[in-house]
């Protein structure tokens, strides 16, 4: 097979440089922690047998086509013809032996987000080129492991994964300068359509101002993050430049500590939510970008379903609320703030929001280190802000253990319906159950959905609009 | 003789103390590599079993001294998180960093000799005005602001310099390279010459108030020629001071390079000390631990050799 049809635009020699603030710290996708290292390497560098595009559907990848028994428990995949970068032709074994590595759940080259996923995987076989995954129960994620970093596709007995990188990608990895860039030059041998550009250069810059200025001097084709909105203007401005927002996966969460007076009481909770005008917030905080969301769902999500009617801003609804759970005026909460800017940005409004409901809230701020212990791992706080990025995350409000400390059975339930269901429809009923319960319940607030905001040249094109994946798909990116 | 062994025996006992600080210090901070490694989600048994792995559950006196055995015979080890070589990383950073450092110094010594007796000849008129006042703002203005400016100026309106960033080729790239150092060389210097130049004044004013300089003045030489016989004087404190600042001065190469997006050592070493790459904040910390001791070594001799009065026998 080998070749699918080329409408082969590859014809375009440029070089585009893309900025970007996290470098990675390591090339080892599967085991080193981190969203630098994905982003770069998966799709690009390396591939699995399914990649999941920007608008969150899956298609084939490294399997030409793959099939899925009806009780859930059993996926095909039919290997396409593929190289890897030093040459050799991709084997059945190479998936067989790249799989196999997340069964040992011991393993401490793998990281255990990835152990997790593939924690139901029962066997990994190889006949003739179909490869046979079988599962000890029903997992409705499990193709879209598979398109993430646990997934990708290893030469059989690789060794080096933290200096080196030899995947099937339309792209190869050709230098990485440390503290500065990494070089991915098309791979002219792949299986499926070439790069649109022979040369992309992945560069970063630790000072998100330094990114900035590199934008506006013209130094980058690409600047995939604005960090502060309010900078968005002198972009604008710019007639060689265009702006981009898309959606991400990224819930601006102010948590509220389930378990602890006075958010154990559900009507404090949804007083707490109306208190805050969160259309005046995404205003003050974040420029005016930004989706109100009402629950932990994004808009990408095909179970998503408006819930800012849940809880609406009504100063004096949450008032009342107050007065009759009993919460005293003055009643003094904790409000851990991190240090980054949406939540720098959005906390001392939502401290005068709540101030004028009746509490009195101290702002704290916190480094990363001490959130991470003592309001993550111990939950030893009242409130925090912090926006959670993973996908399909609404699990995480199944774990009463979790930081949230929600601990709420019919969720449970329902989530592990979600995972359970049989068909798509019964997947999306339940989720959207969950969702409207969490907005019902008050779990958090959910502040605005990050929008994921980029600038670029003008004359490039071929960008992916949102980040909902783990990779910078940069195969389609050109200068037109 | 003996002057030159004790501060031989201060320097090598000062980088040997500084060694054994970083490393206790990196064991003090909260979060190890094992979490940074592994991520938020990862189980105890998971993070024991790397650190195990990695030999972080040793006992703290043993993992040092085993350090400082393999890294006083060069090696360096390699990195935990990156797996590459910590000595040969450091070296390809020190091409971005010492150009940089070596550079700024040199300007802000050469500008602050030149200015310092400028202003001290000129010290009642507007332009010793002007020059006191400019290094008032070159003091007074953090050196991250000077180089937000100096990018504005010269790389988004002007256009003539790049933003920042290093050429992918290194040196190689000479023009390039040269490039991308001007302005984070310009703006590390100026603020070492505003300081430095208010001391190479006040040791011309004291200069132009003493017998040698009415002396010289008195043999017919102009002002400035008269000045120009202190410049080995000059030259003394304000190598002191320089001294005394390098490591200042690294800590503004840290803050340049996070400006400019070079590829630098102290670039590095922040990344380094976020993900907890213990051999690598080690490494990289002995190396510049060693070479503040060994310029402050090398300019106490050097102003000895300047300055007779200041050997002692």
């Amino acid at each position: 097979m080998g070749c699918s049809a080329q409408s082969d635009s590859s014809t375009d020699d440029t070089t585009v440089t893309i900025g970007f603030t996290l470098e990675p710290t390591s090339l080892d996708i599967s085991g080193t922690a981190g969203q630098a290292i994905p982003q770069v390497l998966l799709d690009n560098v390396y591939e699995g047998l399914v990649r999941a595009s920007d608008d969150g559907s899956i298609s084939p990848a490294l399997a030409e086509s793959y099939d899925v028994s009806a009780d859930g428990l059993t996926y095909t995949f039919s290997l396409r013809e593929a190289t890897f970068h030093d040459g050799r032709e991709l084997s059945p074994d190479d998936v067989v032996w790249s799989l196999s590595r997340l069964l040992d759940d011991k393993s401490t080259t793998i990281l255990p987000t990835q152990l997790a996923q593939f924690a139901r995987v029962n066997s990994v076989t190889a006949a003739g080129n179909v490869v046979t995954i079988t599962l000890s129960e029903r997992d409705n994620d499990f193709l879209y492991s598979l398109s993430q970093r646990g997934g990708v596709i290893f030469k059989k007995d690789t060794t080096d994964f933290a200096t080196t990188a030899n995947g099937t990608g339309p792209f190869v990895l050709t230098k990485w300068d440390k503290g500065n860039s990494i070089t991915l030059d098309r791979f002219d041998t792949y299986w499926g359509r070439r790069s649109d550009s022979k040369t992309v250069v992945f560069r970063y810059f630790a000072d998100a101002s330094a990114l900035s200025n590199a934008m506006l001097a013209g130094d980058i084709d690409i600047m995939t993050t604005v960090q502060s909105p309010e900078t968005l203007e002198v972009f604008e401005s710019r007639s060689d430049l265009k702006v981009l927002s898309g959606s991400t996966n990224c819930e601006v969460t102010l948590s509220m500590n389930n378990s602890r007076a006075p958010f154990n009481n559900v009507a404090v909770r949804k007083a707490v939510r109306q208190a805050i005008d969160k259309s005046a917030l995404i205003d003050v905080a974040w420029a005016g970008y930004g989706t109100e969301i009402g629950s932990f769902v994004p808009p990408t999500d095909p179970w998503f379903e408006d819930l800012t009617d849940v809880a609406p801003f009504d100063v004096d609804a949450s008032r009342d609320a107050l007065v009759s759970a009993g919460v005293a005026p003055g009643t003094p909460i904790t409000l851990d703030v991190p240090p980054i800017n949406y939540a720098t940005n959005s906390s001392e409004f939502i401290a005068a929001a709540l101030k004028d409901v009746g509490f009195s809230v101290t702002i704290t701020p916190v480094t990363w280190e001490e959130w991470l212990d003592r309001v993550f791992t111990k939950a030893d706080y009242d409130m925090s802000i912090v926006c959670h990025i993973e996908r399909n995350d609404m699990a995480i409000y199944a774990n009463p253990d979790y930081y949230f400390r929600f601990d709420n059975a019919d969720y449970r339930e329902l989530i592990t319906a979600a995972s359970a269901a049989s068909t798509s429809e019964e997947r999306t009923a339940a989720l959207r159950g969950a969702a409207r319960l969490l907005s019902e319940q008050s779990a958090s607030d959910w502040l605005w959905l990050m929008p994921n905001l980029q600038v670029a040249k003008r004359d490039v094109a071929g960008l992916s609009k949102n980040a909902v994946g783990d990779s910078y798909y940069a195969a389609r990116i050109e200068r037109v | 003789m003996s002057g030159v062994l004790r501060r031989l025996a201060v320097s090598g006992a000062g980088i040997l103390g500084s060694t054994f600080f970083v490393f206790a210090l990196l064991r003090v901070l909260p979060g190890d590599l094992a979490t940074a490694k592994l991520g938020t989600d990862a189980t105890p048994e998971a993070l024991q079993r790397l650190r195990s792995e990695y030999g972080l559950d040793k006992p703290l006196f043993t993992q040092y001294v085993q350090w400082l055995g393999n890294a006083m015979r060069g090696d360096f080890g390699s990195s935990l998180m990156s797996g590459s070589d910590v000595g040969s990383d450091i070296v390809s950073r020190l091409d971005v960093t010492l150009p940089l450092i070596v550079a700024s110094s040199l300007l802000a010594v050469m500008a602050a000799l030149w200015l310092g007796q400028r202003s001290a000849l000129q010290r009642s008129n507007w332009k010793s005005v002007v020059l006191t006042l400019a290094s008032q703002i070159g003091l007074a203005i953090p050196i991250v602001v000077l180089g937000i400016v100096a990018v504005v100026i010269f790389a988004v309106w002007l256009r003539i310099l790049p933003a920042g960033g290093f050429p992918v080729d290194g040196w190689r790239a000479t023009g390039s390279a040269i490039r991308s150092l001007v302005l984070p060389v310009a703006v590390l210097s100026l603020s070492q010459a505003a300081m430095l130049t208010r001391f190479a004044r006040s040791e011309a004013l004291d200069f132009i108030a003493s017998d040698t300089y009415r002396t010289a003045r008195a043999t017919g030489m102009t002002k400035p020629q008269s000045i120009s016989t202190a410049r080995r004087l000059l030259l003394v404190p304000v190598l002191g001071v320089l001294a005394l600042q390098i490591s200042t001065l690294i800590v503004g190469a840290v803050v340049v390079e996070n400006v400019f997006a070079l590829p630098g050592l102290g670039a590095m070493l922040v990344r380094d000390i976020a993900a907890r790459d213990y051999l690598k904040v080690q490494g990289s910390l002995l190396v510049v631990t060693t070479i503040v001791f060994t310029v402050q070594f090398a300019t106490g001799v050097l102003q000895e050799r300047l300055d007779p009065r200041r050997r002692t026998t």
